[in-house]
């Protein structure tokens, strides 16, 4: 942490520098490249002009492993725990009927991680066990309701499909009714159902009848 | 570190939670990172200044009127680039 104060060759450098290193540490670089890197850095240099002494070597890098980059370690744990306490305290917050973006739920948010903060790990991971599950839960009820929409909305196609066709055909009626010929072949005793069926599509349709023989 | 930067990184880790003055001023007493124990003046200055900065933003409970601070984007932007150190 920057707050404490090393004495050593890498503990004298820069913040950033020295958070640099860290990060490379922590990444798996290998001793000699970061040794490599460190010395060619002018920051560096200047520091080692400072203190009157020569490049940091590999003894100064296990030194600064035990100490800064532990201490470095402990930090970045520290701040990614606040930083779930955090995620779990906005849930519940809003699963509270909080708005999250209002200032009320921000509150209860603090509140909220005041009483998480002070809880032990294994209670905590209980609990974000539970919302997890609870979150879950959320998801599957909106797909549910997703696909009941869905097919109160394909339901409500069909109908006006229906009733369009219902519309469509009385006004096809009304328009062959006044038509001799068809009335003549809808009133010809002589033919059958099925014939006057086939005689009235083609007169009405056309080209566009296709009767049940073509379709077979 | 200084007060500003310890109350960046009280905030920074916790948003979008939002404390009053006194809060950060107890927490940041009982963390022990500060070198003298520091007033709830001394946090409100500071916080102000950070304010200017963009680095916090005021929000007013609307329950008993008493003024609130959560870190914003630039607070926390700064806080990760200077190494995400965090007061417990």
């Amino acid at each position: 942490m920057n707050t404490r104060c090393y004495r050593s060759k890498i503990g004298r450098l820069p913040f950033a520098v020295r958070n640099e290193l860290n990060e490379r540490i922590r990444d798996g670089a290998q001793g000699s490249d970061i040794l490599l890197w460190l010395n060619s850095l002018k920051e560096v240099k200047k520091v080692m002009r400072e203190m009157k002494t020569s490049i940091v070597n590999a003894q100064n890098l296990t030194d600064w492993r035990s100490t800064g980059y532990k201490d470095w370690l402990d930090d970045q744990k520290d701040a990614d725990r606040i930083r779930r306490l955090a995620e779990v305290s906005q849930t519940l917050a809003a699963a509270a009927g909080g708005n999250v973006a209002g200032v009320g739920c921000s509150i209860a948010t603090a509140k909220i991680m005041d009483a998480l903060e002070s809880a032990d790990d294994d209670k905590i991971a209980d609990l974000s066990t539970a919302l997890v599950k609870l979150r879950a839960s959320e998801n599957a009820a909106q797909k549910v309701a997703l696909a009941e929409e869905k097919n109160a909305i394909a339901k409500e196609q069909l109908e006006l499909s229906r009733a369009k066709f219902e519309r469509d055909t009385t006004r096809l009626f009304i328009k062959w009714a006044q038509s001799k010929d068809a009335l003549a072949l809808a009133t010809d005793k002589r033919l059958g159902s099925d014939e006057k069926t086939e005689r009235l599509g083609r007169l009405m349709f056309g080209d566009l009848w296709e009767s049940e023989d073509d379709g077979k | 570190m200084n007060l500003k930067q310890l109350i960046i990184a009280f905030l920074s880790p916790r948003y979008p939670a939002a404390y009053t003055e006194s809060a950060i001023a107890q927490r940041l007493n009982v963390s022990q990172m500060l070198d003298k124990r520091c007033t709830v003046d001394e946090v409100a200055d500071d916080l102000r200044a950070l304010h200017k900065m963009k680095m916090v933003d005021l929000e007013v409970d609307p329950m008993d009127g008493s003024a609130v601070w959560q870190a914003t984007e630039a607070g926390i932007k700064k806080w990760v680039l200077e190494g995400r150190v965090t007061v417990v």
